[in-house]
């Protein structure tokens, strides 16, 4: 036995103790909550809340072993060494903390456990059920930061594994040597956290959001116990709360990112329907649904079964996101997924396991509910004995489908009576079910690799097909190259705008519905002005924003948000009499309305005022450049753009920041002097009078300028063009920057102008970055001339310093 | 003579090398020192009928380059440096030496290029992007506001088991 010299030995044993305690504490408190509720024993469910909170203490125990390891640079471990380093600020630490997989899998399981907690203390009669669901999600998710080895097969990723113990290392010369942590440089700072993400976004967003994807647990617990004692409509009233919780930090979360995106990336805008994005936002959309379906059947039970499907599917979706963007089966369709890390298996048990769960649920008969297990059981056998875990997983999915399809008949469909047309509940329920096919449709669209996988046993079938038909789309399929949607972002809209347009109409009229029934006439009288001023903002948005009849479907949803915001914010004081304490959905359906409105108009209008004007096509330096969206600026010259002038001033270097400073002048116009030639395409003019310039020379040319007969045609070369305007006073400057990563790849971060009305969002795409980029190439260079003006190139073929797209 | 060279926004001719033998020049400088110039005729790739000359210098004593003289065209804003001028003995026919000639000996010029530093910046305006953020702070306070409510009517039933909704 080696005694290794400097090695926090006992931090990560100790670490490796509290990761059992919290698997044992969490299966502890399932089993005795399950007990609990099954005996009706107050004794199960004391013991059920001793293992919970030796769960969450030692739940709490890693956290603060990982946190202390990373403050305290201990970089014989893996995780501290992979995520932190010597330089970064302390108050990036927590970003390291939730960088990685294993740390972000025990923020999740942290709140997880915080809000079990508040579970025990306020479920009350509901505590064993919905405690039984959280400890089992507890014991699945403890499992992941295990780290131990069944056979060969690795159960969960430590975040207190020693680089000496991880398995490429096993058995290299270097881990046995004691003192390797002092021999060997690399252990004496980490790798360190990607630049990119030391940002306060990433202090704020992840926990956000990982406190949104936990409260998702919550409703599913509840509806999971509402089937489990067969009261299908009790478990909703105390569910609600957590869901609108959920729905609140969700989104708060979703629109963190969003954020983000905008103010510190260069994608270029606030969304990009991004895989990940994605798979936080299909969430919310059926968790959003499910919380609509509950207030109509919190009432008076009349779509119980989509209430549950609802409720349930939320929590898979978020499931199925972390299986998408952690197991590695994205690849490289995504910007930030995370690499498998052989998290594959386990996070697909998971998933899996809870889809079983659900359906086992929702089967009413304790029959079909045997062969339900048994099936999943064989099928489960057969995946892993067999290695056929396509087979297995289609053939589970087709048999979930027909379960679901059988129990909706058997238990849900005779009890669900009809709706009135004009009824609250019914729209609410047209509503919520328009949200699930937005949901799905994103879905879809993000799963294509998984899509590629599962059809993978299939290859030769379609194969055959096509070699038959002729179709390509067969030939695609036999391929397993079905290609994720090329163009996303335009593909996303042209779907999602119609949903959006839907909803939105939903969201405009639904409050002003009753229960039950409405009268049609009232109904009309209050929501008519609404209506009409919706209609004018409308007229007066497309007028002023130039919408052309082309994009009738921007101006159908131009016109839903604007009655959306108007009708909820009415609401307010014609239904409610200004009683603000009952507002809040009107209140949150006005920010969703103004959400959707903000990105219709913004990214619809959005305008590349950049516009190269120079004598090179900016195509020659990259095929990515446009030269009708991107500027090429010389330093220090001045150029109009947009409704300024801008001027390239200098370039700073900050840490590991590159600083272009931009200075931005207003627009004055030009006055030309008597005397004055300029040059107009292949002509020479000069100015009869002292005059200030139009707007277009062919106006001002008759009674201001003569042409020059003849004249030298260096003299035409040298002349300067004629312009309108020119650069008045300084009134703002930008510093878009580009951090110079060496490890991940140099980033292009914006800056950004905010006014009232508008943003101007400016980002560099290509610049030298050496900061001293002169080669004495002249020598006899007088004092006062700047050097680092110039970028040289020594031969004629050589490269472009650097380029960053 | 006559190699060419290309950049992004000009191609450049080398037109002659020369002594400068002038007796300004002479006499600034003295016998000790040689002043070799590269003539070179400039086309803008832009506008194909300009045409620009430039010479830049390069000032040798005793074999060494002792200083230069770059020639700056700020019309294309590129400037012509002029490192080195060397006898060579005549390689065969290869990769930055003249077109081969009868002569035993070539000259060998270097030449550096320089253009002006540049960046390429989008620059995009987003019309009422404000909306989408006082959205988001409104959705939050809305649902905060409808979850706050809802609890507290929830204890308030549970107070009052009896009265319903």
């Amino acid at each position: 036995m080696i005694e290794y010299i400097g090695e926090h030995t006992w931090a990560g044993q100790l670490g490796h103790v509290l990761a059992i305690l919290s698997f044992v504490g969490a299966l502890l408190a399932t089993m005795s909550f399950f007990l609990g509720e099954r005996g009706k024993k107050l004794e199960w469910i004391k013991l059920g809340r001793l293992g919970f909170r030796l769960h969450s203490l030692a739940v709490l125990g890693i956290v603060v072993m990982l946190f202390t390891m990373l403050f305290k640079h201990w970089f014989e471990f893996d995780y501290v060494w992979k995520h932190s380093n010597l330089q970064m600020p302390l108050r990036y630490i927590a970003s390291c903390f939730w960088e990685g997989q294993e740390g972000s899998f025990l923020l999740w399981t942290f709140w997880h456990m915080v809000l079990g907690n508040i579970l025990i203390f306020k479920a009350k009669g509901w505590e064993a059920p919905v405690m039984t669901v959280v400890a089992l999600v507890q014991v699945f998710l403890a499992t992941m930061l295990l780290g131990i080895y069944v056979g060969d097969f690795r159960l969960g990723s430590s975040p207190f594994l020693l680089i000496r113990e991880l398995p490429e290392n096993l058995g290299l010369p270097w881990t046995g040597m004691a003192n390797y942590l002092a021999a060997i440089p690399s252990f004496a700072d980490g790798r360190g956290l990607n630049p990119l993400l030391q940002n306060y976004w990433m202090v704020i967003h992840p926990p956000t959001l990982f406190l949104g994807f936990a409260s998702t647990l919550i409703p599913f617990a509840y509806a999971i116990a509402g089937l489990w004692r067969r009261d299908t409509n009790g478990w909703i009233t105390p569910a609600l709360p957590w869901t609108y919780f959920g729905i609140m930090i969700l989104g708060t979360g979703i629109l963190m990112g969003g954020a983000w995106a905008y103010e510190a990336l260069s994608f270029g805008g606030f969304w990009a329907w991004d895989p990940v994005e994605n798979a936080s936002l299909v969430p919310w959309l059926t968790l959003v649904g499910a919380g609509h379906l509950m207030l109509v059947n919190k009432r008076k039970p009349n779509s119980l079964f989509s209430t549950f499907l609802l409720t349930m599917i939320t929590f898979i979706l978020i499931l199925y996101s972390t299986f998408l963007t952690r197991s590695g089966v994205l690849g490289d369709t995504s910007v930030h997924s995370f690499t498998g890390d052989g998290m594959l298996p386990g996070l697909l048990v998971f998933l899996l396991f809870f889809i079983a769960l659900s359906v086992f649920m929702l089967i009413p008969n304790r029959g079909q509910r045997l062969y339900f297990v048994l099936v999943s059981v064989a099928l489960l056998l057969i995946g892993v004995l067999l290695e056929l875990q396509v087979h297995a997983i289609l053939l589970f999915g087709a048999i979930c489908i027909g379960m679901l399809v059988s129990a909706y008949r058997n238990a849900f469909a005779s009890k669900e009576p009809e709706e009135s047309l004009w009824s609250r509940e019914f729209w609410l329920f047209i509503g919520s079910l328009v949200l699930l096919l937005s949901a799905m449709q994103i879905t879809f669209s993000t799963s294509v690799p998984v899509f590629n996988l599962l059809l993978e046993p299939f290859d030769q079938f379609f194969g055959w097909i096509a070699e038959k038909t002729g179709s390509s789309f067969f030939a695609d399929l036999s391929t397993a190259k079905l290609a994720p949607p090329g163009e996303a972002i335009a593909h996303y809209n042209k779907w999602q705008v119609p949903f959006a347009f839907i909803v939105t109409l939903l969201i405009s009229f639904g409050q002003y519905l009753r229960w039950k029934d409405t009268d049609l006439k009232k109904f009309r009288r209050q929501i008519a002005l609404s209506f009409v001023l919706a209609l004018v903002i409308t007229i007066i948005g497309v007028l002023v924003l130039q919408y052309r009849l082309a994009e009738l479907n921007l101006i159908a949803l131009f016109f839903s948000t604007t009655f959306a915001v108007v009708a909820n914010a009415l609401y307010i004081p014609t239904v409610l009499k200004g009683g603000l304490k009952n507002g809040g959905p009107s209140i949150a359906h006005v920010g969703f309305a103004l959400v959707l409105l903000g990105a219709l108009v913004s990214t619809s209008r959005q305008n590349e005022v950049s516009r190269n004007t120079r004598n090179m096509d900016l195509r020659f330096l990259n095929e990515a450049f446009n030269n009708n969206e991107d500027i090429l600026l010389y330093r220090g010259d001045t150029v109009r753009m947009g409704e300024h002038y801008v001027r390239y001033k200098d370039k700073t270097q900050k840490a590991v920041d590159m600083v272009f400073n931009m200075e931005y002048f207003n627009v004055d116009p030009k006055t030309y002097h008597n005397g004055d030639t300029v040059r107009v395409g292949e002509m020479l003019f000069r100015s009869k009078t002292d005059h200030q310039a139009g707007k277009f020379f062919l106006e001002d040319q008759p009674a201001n300028w003569e042409p020059l007969e003849t004249f030298p045609q260096r003299v035409l070369w040298h002349a300067r063009e004629w312009t309108s305007t020119r650069p008045g006073a300084p009134v703002f400057q930008l510093a878009p920057f580009v951090q110079l990563n060496p490890r991940f790849g140099n980033v292009a971060e914006p800056s950004t102008k905010h006014w009232p009305d508008r943003d101007l969002y400016t980002h560099v795409r290509y610049a030298d970055l050496a900061m001293a980029s002169d080669t004495a190439d002249d020598l006899g260079c007088p004092t006062g001339c700047t050097k680092s003006k110039w970028v040289t190139r020594s031969s004629p073929h050589r490269p472009w310093p650097l380029s960053i797209v | 003579m006559g190699d060419t060279i290309i950049t992004p926004s000009a191609l450049a001719i080398i037109d002659s090398v020369s002594t400068v033998k002038d007796s300004v020049t002479r006499q600034m400088l003295g016998e000790r020192y040689t002043v070799y110039a590269v003539h070179l005729r400039v086309r803008d790739l832009y506008q194909r009928d300009r045409w620009f000359e430039a010479r830049p210098l390069v000032i040798y004593s005793e074999g060494q380059v002792v200083a230069g003289k770059a020639a700056e065209l700020p019309a294309l804003r590129i400037k012509y440096g002029l490192a080195s001028v060397d006898r060579v003995a005549a390689a065969p026919a290869g990769h930055g030496t003249p077109s081969p000639t009868a002569e035993k000996e070539v000259l060998k010029i270097g030449l550096n290029v320089a253009e002006s530093e540049f960046l390429v910046m989008q620059a995009i305006i987003f019309p009422g992007i404000n909306i989408l953020w006082i959205g988001c702070v409104l959705m939050f306070l809305g649902t905060l506001l409808a979850v706050v409510q809802r609890v507290r009517n929830g204890s308030r039933r549970k107070a009052q088991p009896k009265t319903g909704n």
